[in-house]
């Protein structure tokens, strides 16, 4: 049941933890190119969600149609292919390689999922995300706004088709945040990228009306 | 950017871990390499040294010694035996030919060798420049000889008594220099020729009926005088005779478990550098769980993970072996000349044997062993819940 007009489709999704209660979900479905922020407090499940929309944890019930591919239906290997391929992660917490630049953490997305190494479009990041001239950089170099940054830039080196963004704002204050946010917006938009930001910061509630609760 | 490019990154995060585990590596194949292959050359020098020598007649002594001294002028001769006596005893059919050598005064610790000019052909040894010394005081030098004493043809020189080069000189009889050999690579090059007469006259003395020799080189018309000559020999007590082929199979069989233990503990070291490894990389793992998770969140398999936590045990391995290859050839271009002066190392610098490309695969497959278990756990991680927040 491909359905072009849908980046993401999530099915009758429930997942359970040993000896935690069950997770039910409301289904989903995600136009391509919208922008969706997902609320609710701890323990109401976004991460779990999360994992199992990048494929990382398999639902106990219901399916995710990632661009009408049974993403489940893949096997391991391809799973991951798929997932380097077409989907953009900025987490919470930057994660880099950190032995290397900051060059080099932006070509590895490329080597990785398994597409040509472009240093046009890293430097091309870099750039718009205001990191230019950084990318000899240590990573560890970098301060925690701009290093947020990166992360952005990073997930965007593939083009993915689909940008997650974990709690992207939490350690930034107000101007970090809501230059975070604006370039989240922006390069989404720029791209067509389906945008999805899974968050419980109160600054984000009155900017984005495509909002899922989870209770 | 690849995932050698990544996996040599990773190794050098940890520089001095890694740099341990390479050193330990290296110093196992040092020692087994070093050892193969100053077994190797010892063995080829020992058998070039003896060309077909098949017995040494000397004075009354220690075999061993007569053989050393008389052949690798390394230890002190036994004594001297009467020349008419010793002729007497060479004139036998199963005696095919004979060379006198006369030992015992050196120049600056070079020995001096009074013998015929025969030498050369039986030691394959050539002139470079000049010509034999048949004349007497006329002197050929080796080519180690020649270079560290700046000695030239026509240049002169005086000997002293003994082998140390502190002994009473004999300033009234300078030497000529008439001859340089080639370089032979083996104890020629630290000899100095004379003739026998020449020698004698060093010492104020002529031919006469007390005349003496250090010792006869003697080569048999077939195998049969090694068995019969000696106990002609055994009968006359200033004389000893001594089989250089089997004096040095003794001394080999008293290195063997010496060698035998030094390769153990080589190895050892070997088992305890992969272990090392092995510690090194579990170690890493839990700091490293987000970088796998990263590798996997970018589209890496399981197997990537797999190969890149391999490779880094490969690395370690493969950067040990070649240092270790490169002191071990050092070494052995050095170890024998320490141990033994006079003889050089037969392995060239560009030869690699095969048991050094059999270590070679031995030690990177012990890189490999000693990834194996981290990598299989690295691999089988769930990364759910790793990088996403709670």
């Amino acid at each position: 049941m491909a359905d072009p007009g849908y980046d993401l489709i999530c099915q009758d999704l429930s997942f359970q933890y040993q000896g935690g209660k069950e997770l039910r979900y409301p289904d989903l479905r995600l136009e391509k190119g919208s922008h969706w922020l997902i609320i609710g407090p701890s323990g109401s499940g976004k991460t779990t969600l999360l994992n199992m929309i990048a494929g990382l944890l398999k639902p106990e019930h219901g399916k995710i149609l990632f661009l009408g591919t049974e993403i489940y239906a893949l096997s391991s290997k391809d799973l991951d292919h798929f997932r380097g391929e077409n989907l953009g992660i900025v987490f919470q917490t930057p994660r880099f390689f950190s032995a290397m630049s900051v060059l080099q953490n932006l070509l590895i997305s490329n080597y990785l999922a398994g597409k040509k190494q472009s240093k046009e479009r890293a430097l091309y990041l870099l750039h718009t995300l205001g990191l230019k001239g950084m990318e000899r950089k240590n990573v560890k170099e970098l301060s925690l706004g701009e290093q947020q940054r990166l992360s952005l830039a990073r997930a965007l080196m593939n083009s993915p088709e689909i940008l997650i963004a974990d709690e992207p704002t939490s350690a930034l204050d107000d101007k970090n945040c809501d230059e975070l946010t604006n370039l989240l917006e922006k390069e989404a938009n720029e791209f067509g990228t389906t945008l999805i930001i899974v968050s419980h910061d109160a600054r984000l509630k009155s900017r984005f009306p495509n909002q899922i609760e989870l209770k | 950017m690849n995932l050698f490019y990544l996996v040599w990154k990773n190794v050098w995060k940890k520089p001095l871990a890694s740099l341990l585990s390479i050193l330990l590596f290296s110093l196992g194949t040092t020692i087994i390499l070093s050892i193969s292959s100053a077994q190797e050359s010892l063995k080829t020098q020992v058998k070039e040294s003896v060309q077909g020598v098949d017995m040494i007649l000397g004075a009354n002594g220690s075999p061993l010694q007569l053989v050393l001294s008389s052949l690798f002028h390394i230890d002190f001769p036994t004594g001297n035996i009467p020349l008419e006596k010793t002729e007497k005893l060479l004139k036998n059919p199963l005696i095919k030919e004979y060379l006198h050598i006369s030992i015992g005064d050196n120049y600056q610790g070079y020995r001096i060798v009074g013998t015929e000019p025969e030498f050369l052909d039986w030691f394959k040894a050539e002139i470079e420049f000049g010509k034999p010394w048949n004349m007497s005081f006329g002197a050929v030098i080796g080519a180690e000889v020649a270079q560290n004493m700046n000695l030239e043809l026509g240049g002169q020189f005086h000997s002293s008594h003994g082998f140390s080069g502190e002994g009473m000189g004999h300033d009234d009889h300078p030497f000529n220099v008439v001859g340089i050999l080639k370089e032979t690579g083996g104890v020629a090059d630290r000899l100095i020729f004379c003739s026998t007469e020449t020698v004698w006259n060093v010492h104020g003395k002529q031919r006469d009926a007390d005349s003496e020799i250090t010792a006869s080189l003697i080569r048999f018309r077939n195998p049969g005088g090694l068995v019969a000559f000696p106990r002609i020999v055994r009968k006359i007590p200033e004389f000893t005779v001594a089989s250089p082929a089997f004096e040095i199979n003794r001394l080999f069989l008293v290195f063997e478990p010496l060698i035998g233990f030094l390769k153990v503990l080589a190895w050892v070291i070997i088992i305890i550098s992969s272990l090392s490894i092995m510690f090194a990389l579990f170690n890493a793992l839990s700091e490293r769980v987000y970088e796998i998770s990263l590798m996997r969140v970018m589209g890496a398999s399981r197997r990537k993970v797999f190969l890149s936590l391999i490779l880094e045990g490969l690395y370690l391995a493969f950067f040990g072996f070649v240092a270790g290859f490169l002191f071990s050839k050092v070494i052995s271009q050095n170890l024998l000349a320490w141990v033994l002066p006079g003889f050089a190392s037969s392995g060239s610098w560009f030869e690699i044997s095969s048991f050094e490309i059999s270590l070679f695969v031995l030690v990177l497959l012990m890189g490999v062993v000693a990834a194996l278990i981290p990598a299989i756990i690295g691999a089988r991680k769930e990364i759910s819940r790793i990088l996403f927040s709670e």
